[in-house]
């Protein structure tokens, strides 16, 4: 007995058990071990931040840079962050504010902000003034997203961030650094789609909650050592059994989210998500980069601009209207699950538009208001089981 | 058989006997801190009146914010459902139930059989709940089941603006300093709460027939300004409408029983 338990202590962890518990920010290895190797770490803010223009900085041999996305999990106070804040910034921006107060950003070289929505674009000055990190720029997104003049703003805009980094540092990407880059992003966003078959499938195999830890492990690992644990663990999951015993299949929209607490407890009442139309999850991988032009810089500005847009675009409500029905058509969900952070008023809004058009098809929805922090369990559980029961009436 | 049904809610918690046709007892107390605490006193106060104990009862369900902490109930089904399935036994024509509780204002749309369609919740905020009402009540030096009163005598609403609960309050405060009746204030209060009800009303459709449901039902003033706002007349329930998420409960209790005979049966066959 004795022996096997020793056995058990240092069989190293399969691929999918790694990307399901990976820790976050300054605790996660693959950070560490990036930061021990002479590379920098930016955050990016809002996924209108192209990650592939950072990834493709190279300079003498380990010098590279890594793109993470800025989250705040486990964060579980503001206080500190609210002297300064007006009291409807939204708990997410609060959130990361705090923590930047709390050191717990130290690990981070600099950031890298979009004007994605007021709430962010809001916050982008808090960490100018008063957290001061070493390097921190913005990439001002247009609006609108149908002309080419606006196209071309954006581009400049990613284009003149991609040069700041020269400036810094000295170090700049290349034509053929770009491509390489570009080749992992999108072998990176082949492999997440592959995940959300097999999610989204007749037989599900994994829950939601495990697919939303897989993805956080993404944001925060360098994307070519995640591809070959991702494409490991998706040989796990297939030769799995499926995922049984729920009451219901969902489609979860709204807000991003990147704390699993709240799928857990979605999941909690039985309800399995199997797709949904997130930023921090589909939306993220759908849509991949042009590989046979000459200008991968332009490719790239053009995948992020002309991907599934964000509400706070001015055009493209009837676009992801159909976005919605396609995925929760695909997916066979039962019912659609939104949900917003209180003040996130692009998606509050968008829900209603999206929600109303889904019922008119008759398709059941739910919205739920939160927090960016996990709490409020009960009113949240009182919510999703009786959409539960309304489903399966 | 005797089937159960206990509401632990944030204010009080009720507990439902039902013998498969009619209501044996009901009993209703104030909450404790504590929900597991607050579905035994209230189940022991129904069972001691009725003459019975926990072996007397078939199958009890719990619902509530406490419902999943009832070690006594053997399934647990959320309040909007048990509103729903309560207020159609009740009244079988109601399409539409308005239940104001505590901390949660809900309208659920329903079909014949009291199962839910569609339902609609209040936002992460206590303007449009029976807490609203409280605060309003305090600060008026009464109970909260006084104020109804209060604003039926009520002839000139008082303009109230702020739907937060906190400075509504603070309005109300501003308004008795500026000599303004505390009758009006509580039309003024009454109609405040309606309007907010009418907004989640004209979220899932106004269906008739309509009922309240919830402690705030007993309220005349909400009563009569909802139904000026809606414009429909809101049917009386021939049972007190604050166990109707109870009876609800103990209605499922009964349903989920026979199913369960039924699947039994069906297996042993």
């Amino acid at each position: 007995m004795s022996t096997q338990n020793v056995q058990q202590e240092v069989t190293p962890k399969s691929a999918l058990e790694e990307l399901l518990t990976l820790p976050r920010r300054g605790e996660n290895p693959y950070i560490q071990d990036w930061k021990a190797n002479g590379g920098k770490v930016f955050a990016y803010v809002c996924s209108y931040v192209p990650e592939e223009i950072i990834y493709a900085v190279k300079g003498v041999a380990k010098s590279r840079y890594l793109p993470v996305r800025l989250g705040a999990t486990g964060c579980t106070k503001t206080e500190d962050a609210d002297i300064d804040l007006s009291r409807c910034l939204c708990s997410f921006a609060r959130s990361t504010l705090q923590m930047g107060l709390d050191g717990e950003y130290s690990y981070l070289d600099g950031l890298v902000y979009s004007s994605s929505c007021e709430q962010m674009r809001r916050s982008f000055e808090y960490w100018r003034d008063k957290l001061h990190p070493d390097f921190l720029e913005m990439i001002s997104v247009p609006r609108t997203t149908d002309t080419q003049a606006h196209f071309e703003w954006y581009l400049e805009e990613v284009n003149n961030v991609r040069l700041k980094f020269g400036q810094k540092y000295g170090l700049l990407s290349n034509k053929a650094s770009l491509n390489e880059t570009i080749k992992i992003y999108n072998r990176f966003r082949e492999l997440m789609l592959e995940l959300y078959a097999l999610r989204s499938g007749d037989a599900p195999k994994l829950t939601g909650t495990e697919a939303l830890n897989i993805a956080l492990a993404g944001f925060n690992m360098p994307k070519d050592i995640f591809n070959e644990k991702l494409e490991a663990a998706i040989e796990e999951l297939k030769a799995r059994p499926a995922v049984t015993g729920y009451r219901a299949r969902v489609l979860l929209a709204g807000s991003p989210i990147d704390d699993p607490a709240l799928v857990e407890i979605i999941e909690g009442t039985g309800a399995l998500v199997v797709t949904d139309t997130l930023c921090t999850g589909r939306k993220y991988v759908e849509g991949m980069v042009d590989e046979t032009t000459d200008d991968p810089v332009r490719a790239i500005a053009k995948r992020y601009f002309s991907k599934e847009t964000c509400p706070r675009m001015m055009d493209g409500t009837d676009a992801r209207v159909a976005y919605v029905k396609r995925l929760a058509k695909e997916a066979n969900v039962d019912g659609v699950i939104f949900q917003y952070i209180t003040f996130c008023d692009n998606h509050n809004i968008e829900n209603i538009i999206e929600s109303r058009s889904l019922e008119k098809d008759g398709v059941p929805t739910l919205t739920l208001e939160r927090e960016y922090q996990p709490g409020d369990v009960g009113r949240l559980r009182t919510r999703v089981q009786a959409f539960m029961e309304r489903i399966n009436k | 058989m005797i089937f159960a049904g206990v509401d632990v809610g944030s204010m009080s918690a009720e507990a439902v006997l039902f013998d498969g046709e009619k209501i044996l007892a009901h009993s209703t107390i104030v909450v404790k801190p504590n929900p597991l605490q607050s579905a035994t006193i209230v189940m022991d106060t129904v069972l001691a009146e009725s003459g019975l104990t926990y072996d007397d009862v078939t199958y009890c369900v719990s619902t509530g914010y406490g419902r999943e902490r009832i070690p006594f109930a053997q399934h647990d089904v959320s309040e909007i459902s048990c509103h729903g399935k309560g207020a159609v036994w009740a009244i079988p024509s109601i399409k539409t139930v308005i239940d104001i509780g505590g901390q949660d204002s809900k309208v659920i749309r329903v079909d014949a059989n009291g199962d839910m369609d569609d339902f609609v919740m209040n936002d992460k905020c206590a303007a449009g709940t029976g807490r609203f009402l409280e605060g309003i009540a305090k600060t008026f030096h009464l109970h909260v089941s006084d104020l109804g009163v209060l604003a039926l005598n009520g002839t000139d609403p008082a303009p109230i603006n702020s739907i937060c609960t906190v400075f509504a309050n603070f309005d109300v405060m501003c308004m008795l300093a500026e000599g303004q009746t505390k009758e009006n204030i509580a039309y003024g209060v009454s109609n405040v709460l309606a309007r907010r009800i009418f907004g989640l009303v004209s979220k899932v459709g106004l269906v008739e027939d309509v009922c309240i449901t919830g402690g705030v039902a007993k309220n005349q003033g909400v009563v009569r300004s909802l139904e000026d706002i809606m414009e429909v007349p809101i049917q009386k329930l021939p049972v007190d409408s604050q166990i109707v998420g109870a009876l609800g409960a103990a209605l499922f209790a009964c349903q989920r029983y026979e199913n369960l005979q039924e699947k039994n049966k069906a297996e042993a066959n």
